[in-house]
Parts: C-alpha cells; structure tokens; sequence
C-alpha cells in the first residue's frame, strides 16, 4: 500500500478516535513527548496502558464476586484505573471510573455492576481500536522507508 | 527525585522530566523517597510527588524532608480541589500541580530550585552583614552591593 494512503487512513482513524471521544487532549500531550531519542513512545505508552488497565480490570472483576462488598477496596482499584486512563487521555474509560467511583461511594451494588460491564466494553473497545492505529502505524513505517514521516 | 505508585503516570512523568533535562531518581513509595533522600541529601534539588490521597502520605514527605532539609517539593495529585491544595501547600509544599501535568509547568519547576538557592545565598549575605554589624558595635555601614 503506498505510504501517502496509508498516513490519510492513520490520520482519519486517530480524528475518529477524538471525535468519538475515546481520547482527549492528554493524547496529544504524549505525542508531543515522542521524539527521536524516544521514537516509539506513545506506543509504549499505550501497551503499557493497556496491560496495566486489563489487570486492574481482572483483579476488580474477582473483587466483585466476593460478598459482601469491599466498596472502599473497589474505589482504591478504580482510582488507580482512572489515574492509568487519564495519563494516556481515554475519555470513555476514565468518565466510566468516575461513575463506578459513585456508586462506590453510595454503596450501589447494581450501578457497580452496570457499570463495570460498561467500563469493560468500553476497555475492549479503546484496546481494539489502539491496536489497530499502532498496526496501521507500523505498516507506514516499513512502506517506503525512503520517505520521513510528516507531523 | 519522583514520588510516584503508579507506574504508568510514572513512566509519563519520567519522560517528560529526561524532555526538560532534568536528572531523575523515581520512588514508588513515601518511605522509599524518605529513606533515600536521607541518605543522600546532597543529590537531590527537588522532590517532585504524589500527594498520595486519601491517606495524604505526601505530607509526610513536606514534614519529614522539606521542613527538615530544605529541599523545595512539588506536589502533584489528579485531585485539584482548594482545599486539598492549600493543605498541601501550608504543610510546605512550593507547588501544587493538577494532573495530568503539562511539559510547560515542569519546565517551569526549576524555578523553585533557583528560587531557594538564591534564597540561601541571600540568608547567608544577611548574616555576613549582621555579624559584621554586631562587631562593630551596631554602627550600620552601608554594605557593598553584590553581583549573584
């Protein structure tokens, strides 16, 4: 695939992303951090990110299995999670935390619930999605070679 | 030095400081931070942490090391109310950034080392001038003035 088509498809994909609200301007902040001494930063971010938030994820899954609730325990490991998602600006995941945080904190066993379902697939989601860019990314890297990549 | 428990924002603020060229040691934890800075007093210029919420560990760290060694800290917390803030910042705290933090406020943080540096050389130049006022018997003689 030439590389000029390949940029336009990576370029519509990340305008998807904000405009869909997935990200936010903190993304922005990450890129701007990525330069040619670190230049697979955002990349790293994002992995780091996205194994971090699914471990997270698990061990709240196993939480809320146990009776009765540890809501206290629920919102340290959701905080964590929001601080993880707002670091790399997902939107979606991070106002899913503060929802579950609320419901936390009213002791809603069934708002928990839904919104961790909701938080799961948004997670899922934001996870697919960023692999997909990170791939298209890769493909532009080794189509055309020669040329250097315009921000 | 960054105090921080979360590995990824800590990964964040890692790049973003080596961006600013500042030299960076990083903490996962209060006690860590206390107990290296203990000993090695002399390398470090600035404590960037976490506030550490709800527990507030992070005034341990303004208790312990600022109050005591005079290290200018930062504090940095995604939790950007008033009050939080001027708590901190009563117990010792120089700054008090909300995350995620920008690479502009970091860049400006050197301000608080330069800012506490001059103020030891001024604290230092008035005790000349006060030792030298008291050996003359409290006659007040203009003093020289001086280039930092």
């Amino acid at each position: 695939m030439e590389r000029s088509s390949l940029q336009n498809q990576a370029a519509a994909m990340k305008k998807s992303f904000f405009d869909q609200g997935y990200l936010d301007e903190q993304f922005y902040q990450l890129e701007e951090l990525q330069d040619d001494a670190s230049p697979n930063f955002v990349e790293e971010v994002v992995a780091l990110f996205l194994r971090d938030s699914s471990r997270l994820i698990g061990i709240i899954e196993q939480a809320m299995d146990k009776h009765p609730q540890d809501y206290r325990k629920l919102e340290t490991y959701m905080h964590q999670l929001k601080g993880s998602s707002s670091s790399i600006g997902a939107l979606k995941v991070k106002n899913e935390c503060t929802h579950f945080r609320e419901c936390c904190a009213e002791d809603n066993l069934e708002g928990c619930l839904r919104s961790f379902q909701k938080l799961k697939r948004e997670h899922a989601i934001l996870k697919q999605k960023l692999e997909a860019y990170f791939q298209l990314l890769k493909q532009m890297g080794s189509a055309g070679k020669a040329t250097k990549s315009g921000k | 030095m960054v105090v921080e428990s979360n590995s990824l924002y800590l990964f964040l603020i890692q790049q973003l400081l080596c961006q600013c060229d500042y030299k960076v040691t990083s903490c996962k934890q209060v006690q860590e931070a206390i107990s290296f800075v203990l000993e090695n007093q002399q390398s470090i210029d600035l404590i960037i942490s976490d506030a550490f919420l709800p527990s507030e560990d992070g005034l341990l760290i303004l208790e312990t090391i600022a109050l005591k060694f005079g290290i200018p800290v930062v504090i940095m917390s995604w939790n950007g109310e008033t009050s939080t803030l001027m708590k901190f910042i009563a117990y010792g705290a120089c700054d008090y950034l909300v995350k995620p933090v920008t690479l502009k406020e970091l860049k400006n943080i050197w301000t608080h080392v330069f800012r506490k540096q001059i103020g030891d050389q001024m604290k230092y130049l008035l005790e000349i001038r006060i030792k030298h006022n008291n050996n003359n018997n409290n006659v007040l003689e203009p003093v020289e003035e001086t280039k930092l």
